[in-house]
């Protein structure tokens, strides 16, 4: 009773520490605020869309006007009301596919770097194979050949990011293998299940947060990219779907900047607000020497 | 020091990164005088290769069609004239054809073009068994040069003449037999590219350079100069990989036409005065096809349609609730039109007019549905047969249509309000096609065809034979009457005793929906630029398909 | 360890990862759902003697271990197959592309370098001042961007001012090299900076945090103390050693800069191996990916080796 109420507090210590020297970083508050921001508008977008983002509300492919601020789409929906729904989608493949990214490269990195010769080396080079791999031509193949699904584009690009966090994983485990408490831990006979859940995992924690918060604007910027090659769902919301569209219908020629220019605007905002944040977490986790100068 | 080795490394790359741009810089090739005109044209669907025999692509029929010539051909009002056929002579049972050609016609290496090169090719493609051109000239028994100057052809049976001459007399085209005496089957299907050297067309124009998906290089040929009239010196299709980057390239002058123009993005070129449009006549439709496959071709495939889709007032009230106009509209803007018949309105009176048409009424659509019985039982908003199997379909579309899955989307939802829920999914096509044909694993799906000048081959995609395994059924039709009525016209011995056949024929389909027709609309708009290219609009736009092809390079001439 | 063992193992090392490669790329388009060659040779109106041809090239018939073994003899001796798009040898066409890309990639991966070293150093000098955040938050924003989009809105920007489509002006005849050069150039411009905008992104943030790194050790303020100018620390100390992990990760963000090449070739049509594996996604064309994919990987092996054998001539002390 006493130790985990103890344990709790030091944790809550901890975050609060941790968010007492985020807080000091302006990009993160930046990124912060954006962020809170796109959860709102995801929340709450049946209250900010003024149309349904699905029903047929004005001429086809119309201008910007009073009533449709960002006009309409070639089916003649409200795309202010499109891009706002979009966010849900985008947040939700951001999220979902660097979760799945996140939970295959850590495994992967921690199996390999603790159990080191032969299965961790086996691990290793798949790892590095994938890694020589282009992510956006792994991803092509894998589209072409499941099909055309928001749950194919999840999975495609959660099994194509892993390996980069695999790795960065090993290495840390590998170092963290090398420290004190790991020997005397193993001394005394602890098994390696419970030392990878005391030990390693708590400590590689900071590294993985970091690096899974940069996953997700991959995520998001791979989703736009397959729609735009073509493989992306196009029976979904999603800002990648929408340029596809503006794209496919010649929204660049007939100059409707309203159409693509909206939701290209939506991804880089999005994506870079989960940047700024993980740039200052990875910053405040591995501290440099803050105040330098000439 | 360190860092100078850095400098030095990168010193070196650099120097590696120029000699190796030096190694990309185009072929220099011979060293010919410049050509004075030249009109350079921008182009999406870049043709496959040079072999005739291998390029299926819609590009082939623009560019590459005009280097050779056939015994028929479209003239410059649209309709099918003489080419290298100067007199045909029919026998009264109209099994024998005559045929005198005219004795101008050179190949591009100076030899002349005789009647024995028109059989040779005949009898090359029928004999070898070369794709789909085989299947065109099944008709003929026997082709044979009686001299140097005249063919004789046998048919099988007393086939119409139009049908004759728009089929295996246009389409084939004649080939050297000097050239392809030497050339196996096997190299001419494709094993080997066919080199642009040994390439002897005897059209206007000879490619030169072909760089795969970048650019083609044709240079109008002497004779075409001197006897045809041609001002041109050189033509050069460029290959764009995006739509939307290649009419930037035109609305900025860097190219002097295009081929293939984004109807959706007219508007914005019409607004410029230096760009013209050439309309393009409407030879593509647009279908919505009903699975009507009754068994599976391959072991181990099962065809399961759902059980409502074999009855036709489900088709009807789904009809009913199909907006054919706005799905035209939207899909093509002013440039699509609206049409139920199967044969589009390009081919003039053999077109079905007077269709007692289903539009849009979704009263109408649940009148239907009530009287047939598919009543809401479990009040959840769909509709279910008799058996209590809810009318639930699968609507797939592939990337060949590029607004099929809106026009899906927005039937899908037109549809929930009469009680049958539609689920739209897109995949690619070679996939949905090997889902419809031979197995009729699917329940709807949205497909094109586009149709030469003579609805012969189009029509036959219905037919009972070709709802097989590779055929060109993809909704698995089969009625006997149909196939009849098809071996018919073909036989008429008119054209107004064609027409009615043809007009029955539609009748039927209309009746037994295993389509919805919803648009035509022509599939290869151009436009020039008016102050590079000088052309008169009207010829170009009468010629068909292949509006860049013979008829502008004849004619075109370049703007000082 | 010396040079010559180094080598030698990291030769052994590409040579594994290029076989697991291999392996991939074959299993890849055969276990995927509806075996897609199979499928392939089914649903086309294929000639018969093509259909031959795919029985002989991949042994169809014969059993799956045996198939694996041709296809990995046929990828050492680059033989792809034959186009299911085109119908014309596969190697040929893409063995044409690949240098185009190449030339495209080294050049922007040079600039973007260059760019990010010396932006990153002045990020890195004043850590935590506007300059860095103004810099970082920059190249966060280039790195966000989707390659087509911005590729796009410069092509559309840009389509009087330079060339938007392929390598050549094809009405350039009779050039001299000087003046075919100077062309190319005009031509690659476009892509480069494209290209490299979103490859700063990647470069200034890690030189960044190498020079924030390298500026807290001991040695620097040694240097200081010693009276060194301020340029001569970063020439001599910062500069030296920061490039070392740039130079070391160059290699494997190769794989990263090819995504984004694949997006710039399909919008300025530039004649890569990006556009083909575009055009070949799009005609389902299996043989083409396939022979694509395994391109691609061997040029990434490859790039990765050779800035290995770069970091160790720059950084002897480095161990396999």
């Amino acid at each position: 009773m006493e130790s985990i109420r103890s344990r709790i507090r030091l944790q809550i210590y901890d975050l609060l520490n941790f968010w007492r020297a985020f807080r000091r970083n302006p990009l993160g508050i930046i990124g912060v605020t954006i962020l809170t921001c796109f959860i709102v508008i995801a929340i709450f977008c049946p209250v900010f869309s003024p149309y349904d983002p699905e029903a047929t509300v004005g001429e086809f492919l119309a201008p910007a006007s009073p009533a449709h601020i960002l006009g309409t789409d070639q089916m003649g929906r409200d795309i202010l009301s499109r891009v706002l729904y979009g966010t849900r989608i985008s947040l939700l493949v951001g999220i979902t596919a660097a979760a799945i990214a996140v939970f295959i490269g850590t495994s992967i990195g921690v199996v390999s770097g603790y159990f080191g010769k032969a299965p961790g080396e086996v691990l290793m080079r798949l790892t590095d194979m994938f890694l020589v791999i282009p992510q956006l031509v792994l991803m092509i193949i894998l589209a072409a050949l499941l099909g055309r699904s928001l749950f194919v584009i999840v999975m495609v690009v959660g099994v194509t990011s892993w390996p980069l966090m695999a790795r960065i994983i090993r290495s840390e485990v590998l170092s963290l293998k090398q420290r004190p408490f790991v020997e005397r831990a193993t001394s005394i006979g602890c098994s390696d299940f419970y030392l990878i859940r005391k030990h390693i995992l708590p400590n590689v924690l900071p590294l993985i947060t970091a690096n899974a918060i940069l996953t997700i604007p991959w995520a998001i910027v791979s989703e736009a990219t397959l729609s735009f090659i073509g493989l992306g769902d196009p029976t979904v919301i999603s800002w990648g779907s929408l340029l596809s569209s503006a794209f496919n219908n010649s929204a660049i020629i007939l100059r409707l900047w309203h159409w693509f220019t909206p939701p290209g605007l939506a991804i880089v905002l999005l994506s870079m607000s989960f940047a700024l944040i993980g740039h200052t977490v990875d910053e405040v986790l591995n501290p440099r020497l803050r105040k330098q100068g000439a | 020091m360190k860092h100078r080795r850095v400098l030095k490394i990168g010193s070196l790359l650099l120097v590696l990164a120029l000699v190796f741009s030096f190694a990309c810089a185009p072929p220099g090739g011979e060293e010919q005088p410049a050509p004075e005109k030249v009109i350079t044209v921008g182009l999406l669907h870049f043709p496959i290769g040079l072999n005739p025999f291998v390029a299926s692509s819609h590009a082939f029929f623009t560019v590459e069609w005009d280097f050779w010539n056939n015994l028929y051909d479209l003239g410059p009002e649209g309709t099918l004239i003489p080419d290298l056929a100067k007199e045909v002579v029919v026998s009264p049972d109209r099994k024998t054809y005559t045929i005198t050609i005219r004795d101008n016609a050179q190949w591009q290496d100076g030899v002349p073009l005789t009647a024995h090169d028109v059989a040779f090719t005949y009898n090359y493609i029928i004999d070898n068994e070369m794709s789909w051109y085989a299947s065109i000239c099944e008709c003929i028994t026997e082709i044979k040069a009686i001299d140097d100057y005249t063919v004789e052809l046998t048919l099988d049976k007393a086939w119409n003449q139009e049908v004759l001459n728009n089929n295996p007399l246009h389409i084939i085209m004649i080939l050297p037999q000097h050239i392809w005496q030497d050339v196996t089957p096997e190299e001419a299907m494709g094993k080997e590219d066919i080199p642009a050297s040994m390439l002897i067309g005897s059209g206007p124009y000879q490619v030169v350079e072909f760089v795969r998906d970048e650019y083609m290089r044709l240079r109008v040929t002497p004779q075409a100069r001197e006897e045809l009239g041609a001002k041109v010196d050189e033509y050069i299709f460029k290959g764009y990989a995006d739509s939307s980057v290649m009419l930037q390239d035109l609305i900025a002058g860097n190219i002097d036409a295009v081929y293939g123009v984004e109807l959706k993005a007219i508007p914005a070129l019409e607004k410029v005065p230096e760009i013209t449009i050439i309309p393009n006549v409407p030879a593509r439709m647009d279908e919505v096809v009903f699975n009507c496959w009754d068994h599976a071709y391959e072991e181990g495939r099962e065809t399961h349609p759902h059980p409502a889709l074999r009855d036709v007032r489900v088709k009807q009230a789904l009809d009913w609730a199909f907006d054919e106009k706005k799905a035209t509209k939207m899909s093509y803007g002013e440039y699509g039109i609206v049409g139920y018949q199967y044969l589009t309105t390009w081919l003039g009176d053999f077109s079905h007019t007077e269709l007692d048409i289903r539009g849009y009424d979704l009263d109408r659509a649940r009148q239907i549905l009530d009287d047939a019985g598919y009543l809401d039982t479990d009040g959840d908003g769909i509709r279910e047969t008799a058996e209590g199997q809810p009318l639930e379909f699968d609507v797939w579309t592939c990337e060949r249509g590029r607004f099929h899955t809106d026009v899906a989307t927005m039937w899908a939802k037109e549809a929930k309000k009469i009680g049958i829920e539609l689920n739209v999914s897109q995949m690619d096509s070679n996939t949905l096609w090997s889902y419809m044909n031979p197995n009729g694993e699917f329940d709807i799906a949205l497909w094109d065809w586009s149709t030469d000048p003579d609805p012969w081959y189009l029509l036959c995609t219905m037919l009972c034979n070709q709802a097989v395994k590779g055929g060109w059924s993809e909704a698995g039709y089969c009625n006997p009457e149909y196939d009849r009525l098809y071996e018919e016209e073909a036989l008429a011995a008119t054209h107004e005793e064609r027409r009615q056949l043809l007009w029955e024929m539609q009748e039927l389909l209309y009746k037994d929906m295993p389509y919805i027709n919803f648009a035509y609309y022509p599939s290869d708009t151009c436009a020039i630029r008016n102050d590079k290219v000088d052309v008169d609009v009207k010829v170009i736009e009468a010629c068909g398909y292949g509006t860049l092809g013979k008829y502008f390079i004849l004619t075109a001439d370049t703007v000082s | 360890m010396g040079m010559h063992k180094y080598i030698i193992r990291r030769l052994i090392d590409s040579c594994g990862t290029l076989f697991f490669v291999m392996v991939v790329d074959f299993f890849l388009f055969r276990l995927m759902p509806g075996d897609p060659i199979k499928l392939l040779v089914s649903s086309r109106h294929l000639p018969p003697g093509f259909i031959a041809q795919l029985e002989e090239l991949y042994g169809l018939s014969r059993p799956m271990w045996q198939q694996f073994f041709i296809y990995i003899k046929n990828l050492f001796t680059f033989q792809f197959g034959t186009s299911f798009k085109y119908q014309a040898p596969a190697t040929p066409i893409i063995l044409d592309k690949v240098g185009n890309s190449i030339l495209l990639l080294v050049v922007s991966q040079i600039l973007a370098m260059i760019i990010g070293i010396v932006a990153g150093l002045v990020a890195g000098w004043s850590h935590g001042k506007p300059v860095d955040l103004s810099l970082v938050t920059s190249s966060l924003f280039f790195w966000c961007m989707p390659t087509f989009w911005i590729a796009m809105v410069f092509a559309t920007a840009f389509a009087g001012v330079l060339p938007i489509c392929g390598m050549h002006t094809l009405t350039l005849y009779n050039a001299s090299p000087f003046v075919a050069l100077l062309d190319l150039g005009k031509h690659i411009m476009l892509p480069t900076i494209v290209l490299t905008i979103l490859y700063i992104g990647q470069m200034l943030i890690l030189a960044r945090n190498e020079v924030s790194n390298i500026l807290t050790q001991d040695y620097i303020s040694t240097a200081k103390a010693k009276g060194l100018a301020p340029r001569q620390i970063i020439f001599r100390h910062v500069l030296r050693n920061a490039s070392l992990p740039l130079v070391s990760s160059a290699g494997l963000s190769f794989a990263f800069l090819v995504g984004g090449a694949l997006q710039t070739e399909i919008i300025f049509s530039w004649p890569g191996i990006g556009r083909l594996i575009y055009t070949a996604t799009l005609a389902r064309d299996y043989t083409v990916l396939q022979a694509c994919f395994y391109i691609l990987a061997l040029s990434v092996i490859i790039a990765n080796f050779l800035t290995d054998i770069a970091y160790k001539y720059l950084d002897p002390r480095v161990e396999y």
